[in-house]
């Protein structure tokens, strides 16, 4: 809509533009012809333009062979002893003696508009200062007439396209914002309904070790869980970004990320770990939900890092950065789809998870006001954050 | 330890109560609120666990009929969005999927061993 806009009154604004420098120019021309006369339209090129005895029509515009007949205008000669001659007066919305006093003060003018219609030229002639003023309302009032033209239908076809695309977005977005509600409802549902039957049969296990003792098979029930637990988990937080539920002070982000590393600092130990965290950085984050989304991004280090990751918190101009960086198999490229629920990437393939964290990340972030991207280049895959 | 287990899962029940049983608890189930007011009224105990959306009398007052009476409480909620036993303001509260430690972990919060439990403010 926007871009509809803009371009619309670019081409409006063009079209005017070329519109009234033709006019000016047009003017200009009758300026100059009446200069060439010493302040008098005469020009032989009328006579040969007039109407041709075949019915044929000379030229439009300023050679016009009307034109001797039509133009408006006036010119006043001042001499350098004070004295002024009226050369020509052919106007009829003025006495002389305004039209007079009119040119006296464009004298020291070159050419221009004035009183929104008068094309004026101001010009030496045998030691003498000429000022010719001549009316173009006629030929103006088309050109403005454009203009109103324009900016009207500008306005109208603006309105028009909104109303357009009120009734029908309602027909075309209905069926996304549908889908997008049934999902988070879904995503509600499953979290809150799982939730019991998870305790149940966390105890189930339980009581089932207890009973016969701890085996191969209810060591991997146990784990299972412990995996379904932490999907519910992941769930849940969903659900309350879904729901928009944050409580947002200012947090020091430095203190945060720092923490958060301190926690991972010994399952990341096998990678070659290159941390730099600029000191005092704060914004205003939910500290829980922000943390919660720390985990997840050394988490993703902890689970996809090869040989080396990093993590960077820095500021640039006014924006916060946080870059976390660890070396991949996957071939360069945005990887941005990493953010949707569910989607895995190809290197995630015998890892644990759902596809949820990032999500979760991107979620975390988008209700901060924040920006967040991922990619892959020459080996390293990056989560890059811009608060 | 004599506790009032209300849930209105019988699963729940069938579970915890022989989880608690073999803790060497003394275990009295309760499926929707009348029944636990009923026992409220009738029965002493040292601590009520009851799920927080148990049906036909609210909790809040079911808890507070148990506060009364100076009998320790830990609230099982269903919150969307929060599990585990982290995170939350409130005092003897649980919050689902939770695993049976966390359980156990919290009825020594509301019942230190040794010590009466009854009398907490868990609202």
């Amino acid at each position: 809509m926007a871009a509809i806009f803009v371009l619309l009154t670019v081409l409006m604004g063009v079209i005017n533009v070329i519109d009234f420098t033709l006019a000016s120019q047009d003017a200009d021309r009758l300026t100059q012809i009446i200069a060439e006369g010493r302040g008098l339209f005469v020009d032989n090129r009328f006579d040969s333009d007039r109407i041709k005895p075949d019915g044929m029509r000379g030229p439009m515009g300023p050679t016009s062979p009307e034109m001797p007949d039509s133009l408006r205008y006036f010119t006043f000669a001042f001499g350098s002893d004070g004295s002024v001659q009226t050369v020509s007066f052919h106007l009829t919305a003025m006495t002389e003696e305004d039209a007079r006093q009119w040119a006296a003060s464009l004298r020291q003018e070159n050419t221009g508009w004035t009183r929104l219609s008068y094309r004026y030229r101001t010009y030496e002639r045998d030691g003498a200062t000429y000022v010719t003023v001549i009316d173009q309302g006629r030929e103006l009032i088309s050109a403005y007439r454009i203009l109103i033209i324009s900016a009207v239908g500008e306005a109208v076809f603006l309105l028009i396209s909104f109303g357009v695309l009120i009734v029908l977005s309602g027909k075309l977005l209905d069926p996304i914002e549908k889908a997008d509600r049934r999902q988070k409802q879904f995503i509600a549902e499953v979290e809150h309904n799982f939730k019991v039957p998870l305790t149940v049969l966390n105890a189930g296990t339980e009581l089932l070790e207890r009973q016969h003792g701890a085996t191969e098979v209810s060591r991997s029930m146990r784990g299972q869980l412990r995996k379904l637990n932490a999907l519910v988990g992941d769930l849940g937080r969903l659900t309350l970004l879904d729901e928009g539920k944050t409580d947002r002070t200012a947090a020091d982000l430095s203190s945060l990320v720092q923490s958060a590393y301190d926690q991972y600092k010994e399952r990341l130990s096998v990678l070659t770990y290159q941390l730099e965290i600029s000191s005092g950085i704060t914004y205003e984050a939910d500290a829980a939900a922000f943390t919660a989304a720390l985990h997840e991004l050394f988490e993703n280090q902890v689970k996809f890092g090869r040989s080396c990751a990093s993590c960077r918190l820095f500021t640039e101009g006014n924006r916060i950065l946080l870059i976390f960086a660890n070396d991949t198999a996957l071939p360069s490229g945005q990887y941005d789809q990493v953010f949707d629920r569910f989607t895995r990437l190809s290197n995630a393939e015998g890892i644990d998870g759902a596809g949820l964290g990032l999500a979760q990340v991107c979620g975390v972030i988008r209700s901060h006001n924040g920006r967040i991207e991922a990619y892959a280049e020459n080996g390293i895959f990056t989560v890059r954050i811009s608060l | 330890m004599k506790i009032l287990l209300a849930d209105q899962h019988r699963d729940m029940l069938l579970m915890y109560r022989a989880l608690l049983e073999q803790r060497g608890d003394e275990i009295v189930t309760a499926f929707d609120g009348t029944q636990v007011a009923d026992y409220l009224q009738d029965t002493s105990f040292d601590l009520m666990i009851i799920n927080a959306d148990i049906p036909r009398v609210q909790s809040s007052q079911l808890l507070k009929m148990a506060r009364d009476r100076r009998i320790g409480t830990v609230k099982m909620v269903n919150a969307p969005g929060v599990s585990g036993t982290t995170d939350h303001t409130e005092q003897h509260v649980i919050l689902f999927p939770f695993f049976p430690e966390e359980l156990f972990a919290k009825i020594e919060e509301a019942c230190p061993s040794g010590k009466a439990c009854g009398g907490v403010d868990d609202e």
